[in-house]
């Protein structure tokens, strides 16, 4: 009975049962809850259809999604052009005008170091751990484009974690911040800075790839396409390439990425206890990285006349714009009329630069 | 002859590697952050400047 074989409905296993279930969860809440919906939309698809059996969607030489993922992520092509639209969707202009701010998204990075070395701690391998410690920069392409070089086998774990609590700052910030923080402080208002010129913000693209590549020559792929389409953006000739950086191209890659990372959590990779590990890895990692932002702040406010908000620093996390806008929020709780967005976004651009950084680092320790 | 390996050195003495790791990483983004930080002051020092006479510039985007 030949036929019968080839029926998937008779292959189901209790597995794939469950990872139907945490598919239709990820797709309800991009739906429903709209968190981070671009992303965890075709990743929840991605993750029902590679469990449903029999389709080898995924097999290797073979499947479909299995080629978007080797061509797309393995080949590391799909997270530097999702970085490509990110730069020219950026405007230096806050952290340019002031700076100072900038150490702050290399604050936030503390979470990352330290999730790293907990995770080594507890039994995974340094490249696990790395992968691991690098939700913490909350950078969803940069985990992505880590982890498919270091830990494979934990790409989809590591993704979802990391696209989850970057949808979940609004919920996860604030405990930390205002903990850390008394309520004088956060009503602390930050002096008006000046505006940066057209030149920086053109030059800057240039010098910031040659001097990061310089130093960190591993996190190349992802800091010249970010500076590429940043310098399209501030170059104001290209008008037709940013938009299509912008819209079209980040659009279309965003597709593959989301169900190639979706397809990867089959039952037999993902329904382990290290996956829950994992998830609690990365949460403390976040909340690592929002207090290391937030007391360098505090840091800083002890040798500096000038005050910084140490709110603006647990925007220091990547998660553009959502981080800033927090930071924003409960300043405002403590005093409505202090208006820190544009302050938290210089931590929170330089929480990106950061994040590659550290990505890069590990990548040429690790690799 | 050595014996060549694929072992990676740094499983030969993983608490040594992660601290290593960790404290290069730590001091790795610092050092960067830190040279991107006197790049920003460079280019607010000249390019940061308007020419005098000129116009504020404001931005489109």
């Amino acid at each position: 009975m030949a036929f019968l074989d080839q029926l998937g409905i008779l292959a189901v296993t209790p597995g794939q049962i469950v990872m139907w279930a945490v598919g239709l969860t990820l797709v309800t809440l991009a739906i429903r809850k709209q968190y981070e919906p671009l992303l965890l939309l075709p990743i929840g698809f991605g993750v029902l259809v590679a469990n449903l059996p029999l389709t080898e969607l995924m097999t290797p030489e073979e499947g479909l999604i299995w080629r978007f993922y080797h061509y797309g992520v393995e080949w590391e092509v799909i997270p530097p052009l999702i970085f490509l639209g990110l730069g020219a969707h950026t405007d230096f202009g806050p952290l340019l005008s002031q700076p100072r701010l900038i150490f702050l998204g290399a604050a936030a990075q503390g979470g990352v170091y330290v999730t790293f070395f907990a995770a080594h701690a507890f039994g995974f391998t340094l490249q696990e751990a790395a992968a691991i410690g690098i939700i913490g920069g909350a950078d969803g392409p940069t985990t992505i484009f880590l982890a498919a070089q270091l830990a494979p086998q934990l790409l989809g774990a590591c993704a979802v974690a990391a696209y989850s609590y970057m949808a979940l700052v609004p919920i996860i910030q604030p405990p930390i911040m205002r903990l850390l923080t008394t309520e004088q402080e956060r009503a602390i208002k930050m002096k008006k800075a000046r505006k940066a010129t057209a030149r920086e913000k053109l030059v800057f693209p240039v010098v910031a790839a040659m001097v990061i590549v310089l130093l960190v020559p591993a996190s190349a792929p992802l800091i010249v396409m970010f500076m590429l389409g940043n310098l399209f953006r501030e170059s104001r000739v290209v008008d037709r390439l940013t938009d299509t950086a912008q819209n079209a191209l980040m659009n279309i890659v965003t597709i593959f990425l989301g169900i190639s990372v979706g397809a990867t959590m089959s039952a037999a990779s993902f329904l382990r206890a290290e996956v829950l590990f994992i998830f609690t890895l990365g949460l403390v990692a976040f909340a690592i990285s929002t207090a290391s932002g937030v007391l360098l702040a505090k840091l800083m406010n002890i040798f500096t006349s000038e005050k910084i908000n140490p709110l603006v620093g647990a925007a220091g996390v990547s998660a553009v714009p959502m981080a800033a806008r927090v930071a924003h929020k409960v300043g405002a709780e403590a005093d409505k009329k202090n208006y820190l967005l544009m302050f938290a976004m210089g931590p929170n651009l330089s929480g990106v630069i950061g994040t590659v950084i550290a990505a890069g680092i590990f990548l040429s320790m690790l690799q | 002859m050595g014996r060549r390996t694929d072992t990676p050195t740094y499983n030969c003495f993983p608490v040594d590697a992660a601290v290593s790791i960790f404290v290069n990483g730590i001091i790795g983004v610092f050092a960067g952050i830190a040279v991107l930080y006197v790049t920003m002051k460079v280019l607010a020092l000249t390019a940061g400047r308007l020419a005098a006479g000129s116009p504020p510039r404001s931005d489109k985007n």
